[in-house]
């Protein structure tokens, strides 16, 4: 609703997540309007040419970047008017895990090239196929069901792996906001009645109270803009043990690219990673394979990976279970004395059970280190890396728990209502009874409604009247 | 008989607006009656205005309405509430004169040229291919007219009840309509329903031991509702109303008998106003409260009726009188008439269209608590909006529908048509999301220009407007000019602690600060206008954002002749909910309950490709 003029203006540029967010394969970021190659080109970088300067239709390999990111990628470039839209599309398919896919739709969203590039609605591209003769309105007829599917998808992909959560929270706000509307309308509208008002300063509280709570979450949620908000752990060997192939496995994607010849990684790359039960996620940081110790510490080049082993909540040192090299494990561990660590024994396949009881039990007896053993070619061990990995970030995942990834869209929402919550509380504070500005309390606290509701899909007056009844005796 | 242009059926303050409109509107008006001394009758408390309610008066008048004027000329107290607050949410209430405000409004009938008052019983509707033909009367005489207004009130198939007693009558002491509802059904193709609401006994004043209650008095400085009142020579003698309480014992009579309240017993089905709560709900809903407020009010100069506001309540008159006499300066009181509650029939309003004309019947308008509201001032209101859109559309003239940001008037009728009602509809600010633009103070600026377009305004009007809007501009042209410590007089008013009078006293002693503070004195309610601008200036943007998606929605006009069976892509639910309401704009089509944000895209696609299609045959 609160896009609808918007959606009429095809001069702008939309962008959004075209496909349904867990989808298996790739996921496809897709913008329409006559910014859409500029917006693309900010987080795609083709292998040879420019986007601007391919033909009416056309594919080509490149990086996509964001943020913490960067990935192999396609861009598939439609020229108007021969695209859905009858505008200039551009599409970039990336590895089909949800929260990548949001973090390059942020980063497109936020790139200063292309200012004024916006969030698509749902089902604005079949829309804009409609307004522009591309389509007909049969042809068009199942819009409906495109724009569910579609306000779904983005959604879904949104809140990333935390579906539900961010509707949850603006759903717990809102009634919080609506009970002090609620509080706030009745001195106004029932002033001739003895009803009890709430008093100034504990109004006050309870509105920078929600506020608080708005602004942690907004702090604490996935941040995709800001991966340094994520909570990190480093996966970090010696070249060729298998830490791509590991980050590959449990990232469930296709992020590093993995060869067997030693050094392919060339750059500290991240995915990622989904735990079980818990509403956050982990990047794995892959470091590029150590040569030695003192590769680490010495090449200006790894300034990069030496700042993700000093920042990791968790170091997940990967040895080649059959070579385990107990000088590197501690070398990691005096970088890093801190954390919690768990060593992946890798390559367990290259040994049989027994084998691998024991040269995980040798190893954790020599370097005092918790050992798992893992394969990334089987799979085994993954789950208990997760698991354990989850119970490692406790104290983390706690933190953000509840918490989830948030739009662009979503994050200036939830600013905006912190922010009108936070004037009605300074307004509140000293005043002698709420009543006394109780308009303009009323005013601020309906916007902090409407932004929250905006999120939600919700419209708060029909609460209000009822929230007032049941609280209040009134009526003479 | 001269032919009427427009039937008006009913004289209460429904009806008296509606019949005043049309024929201020230059239509031959017949106001049809039961009983022609019932016109203008208060059923309930003798007050007019109050919060929100008080907002609507200052609206009516500025459409040229009667209410306004009947309330100045016939208030016994005036009081501005929510004083302390901020402008925006000022409700201006007086207590009426109740047998002096029926006779002002009948005088004020008979001054009327075009308009005829004729008593009878309307028992039917006439109704041809879908159009209104007359009313039929109970002797079985039919008027002819084009146009007719229903302002039945709660006298369709009205029941009174109180304790296991119940008996038809639209009134106490006044019989319902009861055929009518039936021509409603069959004639019209209407829905009806129930609803219930509820009134008070009424002491005799010498009874009453005031020694043992607080003392209200009217404002020492009281502001008349119409423009057209001189707020200097207004009210010059106010009689107090009285404060006292429900007690402990008051409660333990209402407990012990509950059982014998047609609330309680069943006998009551409808659904009553929760914010007008009986007296036996309140001790119900509320037990742990030990006292609710009483207000004694004065029913007139001339009589000594006392209505007591709060306890509302139909309990069987043993019960009543207990209650009652358990009650702190009532232990002696006289009951001059006992409370009751009443049953009525009501048209659900989604069957209007916004210029309440019913969707089945063309040139068929209703109005008044008929369409699910509670109060005089709401049903005066609609009355106004449909004796003038009947008028108008007589003359192929366009309709007046009034914008939600332009007047609460507005704000009701769409909510009314929209939504519908649960129980009875009574105006509160929190309904209007554009409060702090409508004000009491400043309906006339809202209004007036709109009541001139539709010659709703008479002259004494337009030049007392003209004269406020020529004062109110060169107020608000000092009030920037001046500046004091660096601020102008405008930027101070910001400030809610600056009072206008302080404003002004501190302004200096310039030849422009003397030019403002003589305006405060001779067109004070210009000064206040602008003052009150002043002190939203800085909020109004904000409200506007946060209503800006809406009103956006509300400027797309949905073609009234729209197909809605045919938009196949539109949910089943969906298509139903709309064709039923028909709403006017896609706003007000998403604030239909169970529409939802992607239906609303939906019919934007379509709308948007019938719009194409039409531009697309023009060339």
């Amino acid at each position: 609703m609160n896009a609808f003029s918007p959606i009429l203006d095809t001069s702008q540029t939309i962008a959004a997540i075209s496909t349904p967010a867990g989808a298996a394969g790739r996921a496809i970021i897709r913008a329409s309007g006559p910014q859409a190659l500029e917006a693309a080109a900010a987080v795609f970088t083709p292998a040879a040419g420019t986007l601007h300067a391919m033909a009416s239709f056309g594919s080509v390999a490149g990086w996509v970047r964001a943020p913490g990111l960067a990935l192999p990628g396609r861009a598939y470039v439609f020229r108007a008017p021969r695209s859905y839209t009858r505008q200039d599309i551009v599409e970039l398919h990336v590895p089909g895990q949800p929260l990548v896919a949001a973090m390059v739709l942020e980063a497109l969203l936020a790139a200063a090239a292309a200012p004024g590039v916006r969030p698509a609605q749902g089902g604005e591209f079949t829309l804009r196929a409609f307004l522009h003769g591309r389509i007909d309105l049969s042809a068009a007829a199942a819009v409906a069901d495109v724009i569910a599917a579609a306000t779904d998808a983005q959604l879904r992909a949104a809140s990333a792996n935390a579906a539900g959560a961010l509707g949850r929270l603006c759903a717990s706000w809102r009634q919080e906001a609506t009970e002090l509307l609620a509080q706030t309308e009745a001195s106004i509208d029932w002033a001739e009645e003895s009803i009890e008002l709430l008093a100034p300063a504990e109004l006050a509280a309870r509105l920078e109270n929600l506020a608080g709570q708005i602004r942690r979450s907004l702090a604490e949620a996935l941040s995709i803009s800001d991966a340094a908000d994520v909570p990190r752990a480093v996966l970090a060997g010696a070249p060729n043990v298998g830490k791509s192939s590991l980050l590959n496995a449990l990232s469930g994607m296709d992020r590093a690219i993995v060869s067997a010849t030693a050094g392919t990684t060339r750059d500290v790359l991240a995915a990622p990673v989904a735990l079980d039960g818990l509403c956050t996620n982990v990047l794995l940081q892959d470091l590029a394979g150590l040569a030695a110790p003192a590769d680490i510490v010495g090449r200006a080049a790894d300034a990069a990976a030496r700042r993700a082993l000093k920042e990791c909540d968790v170091l997940l040192p990967v040895v080649d279970i059959a070579r385990p090299d107990l000088s590197l494990l501690a070398h990691l561990r005096a970088q890093r004395p801190t954390a919690p660590v768990l060593v992946l024994a890798n390559k367990a396949d290259t040994l049989g059970p027994a084998r691998q009881e024991r040269a995980a039990a040798a190893l954790a007896a020599a370097s005092g280190l918790d050992v798992l053993p893992t394969s990334a070619i089987t799979g085994e061990g993954l789950a208990e890396v997760r698991r354990r990995l989850a119970g490692m970030l406790h104290l983390r995942a706690e933190r953000s728990a509840g918490s989830c990834a948030l739009n662009s869209h979503q994050r200036s929402s939830l600013q905006e209502a912190a922010a009108a919550l936070s004037r009605a509380a300074d307004l509140a504070g000293p005043l002698a009874t709420v009543a006394d500005r109780a308009e303009i309390l009323a005013l601020e606290i309906r916007l902090a409604l409407g932004q929250l509701g905006t999120i939600s899909g919700d419209v708060p007056d029909e609460e209000l009247l009822g929230r007032i009844f049941e609280r209040f005796c009134v009526g003479k | 008989m001269v032919r009427p242009d427009i039937i008006v059926v009913g004289g209460g303050h429904a009806g008296i607006e509606a019949a005043a409109a049309a024929a201020r509107m230059g239509c031959q008006t017949a106001l049809v009656t039961m009983d022609v001394r019932a016109i203008g009758r208060m059923s309930c408390n003798p007050a007019i205005g109050g919060i929100g309610k008080g907002q609507i008066v200052r609206e009516i008048d500025a459409l040229g309405g009667v209410m306004g004027l009947a309330a100045d000329a016939t208030a016994m107290q005036f009081r501005m509430l929510n004083r302390s607050k901020g402008k925006a949410v000022w409700g201006p209430r007086c207590q009426s004169d109740r047998h002096a405000y029926e006779r002002f409004v009948q005088a004020h009938l008979a001054s009327l040229a075009n308009l005829e008052i004729i008593q009878g019983e309307v028992t039917a509707v006439l109704v041809e291919n879908g159009h209104v033909r007359g009313a039929r009367l109970a002797d079985g005489q039919e008027i002819l007219a084009p146009a007719v207004v229903l302002t039945a009130g709660t006298f369709l198939s009205g029941v009174l009840h109180r304790g296991d007693r119940t008996w038809p009558g639209g009134r106490i002491g006044e019989s319902a309509a009861g055929k009518l509802s039936q021509s409603l059904r069959e004639n019209a193709g209407l829905t009806l329903g129930r609803l219930k609401t509820g009134t008070c006994a009424r002491l005799a004043a010498e009874s009453i031991d005031y020694s043992k209650c607080e003392r209200q008095d009217g404002d020492a400085q009281p502001v008349p509702f119409s423009l057209l009142t001189d707020p200097a020579s207004f009210l010059p003698r106010q009689a107090p109303c009285w404060i006292t309480n429900t007690n402990p014992r008051v409660h333990a009579v209402i407990r012990d008998n509950l059982a014998r309240s047609p609330m309680y017993s069943g006998q009551i089905t409808a659904t009553g106003p929760r914010y007008c709560p009986s007296i036996e709900t309140k001790v119900v809903r509320f037990a742990d409260k030990d006292r609710h407020q009483l207000f004694l009010e004065p029913e007139g100069r001339d009589t000594n009726w006392v209505y007591i506001n709060g306890l509302s309540t139909s309990v069987p008159v043993d019960v009543q009188e207990a209650m009652i006499h358990a009650v702190e300066g009532l232990e002696h009181a006289q009951i001059l008439q006992h409370g009751y509650a009443i049953e009525y029939d009501y048209v659900p309003p989604t069957q209007l269209a916004s210029t309440l004309e019913t969707k089945t019947v063309a040139g068929l308008y209703l109005a008044g608590q008929l369409n699910g509201t509670t109060g005089y001032e709401e049903a005066a209101a609609l009355g106004l909006m449909a004796g003038a859109n009947a008028a108008r559309k007589l003359r192929g003239q366009g309709e007046i529908v009034l914008g939600r940001e332009q007047a609460y008037i507005g704000v009701m009728i769409d909510d009314l048509v929209t939504k519908g009602v649960l129980e009875p509809y009574r105006m509160f600010t929190s309904r209007a999301e554009h409060r702090l633009q409508l004000r009491a103070d400043n309906a006339d600026m809202r209004l007036t220009e709109l009541a001139r377009s539709v010659h709703l305004a008479d002259e004494a009007r337009l030049a007392a407007f003209s004269a406020l809007a020529a004062a109110a501009d060169r107020a608000m042209a000092l009030l920037r000019q001046i500046r004091i410590d660096g601020q102008s007089l405008a930027e101070r008013l910001a400030n809610p602690q600056m009072a206008l009078a302080h404003v002004l006293q501190t302004a200096g002693d310039s030849a422009a600060a003397g030019e403002l503070r003589g305006l405060a004195a001779s067109a004070p309610r210009a000064v206040e206008i602008v003052a009150a601008d002043c002190l939203y200036a800085g909020y109004v943007g904000r409200q506007q954002r946060q209503v800006a998606q809406m009103t956006q929605l509300d400027r797309r006009l949905i073609p009234p002749s729209l197909d809605y069976a045919a938009i196949a892509h539109l949910r089943h639910e969906a298509r139903q909910r709309l064709a039923e309401i028909r709403p006017r704009t896609l706003g007000q089509a998403l604030r239909i309950s169970g529409i939802t944000p992607a239906d609303i895209n939906v019919l934007a696609v379509h709308l948007h490709a019938v719009l194409h299609a039409e531009k697309d045959d023009a060339r």
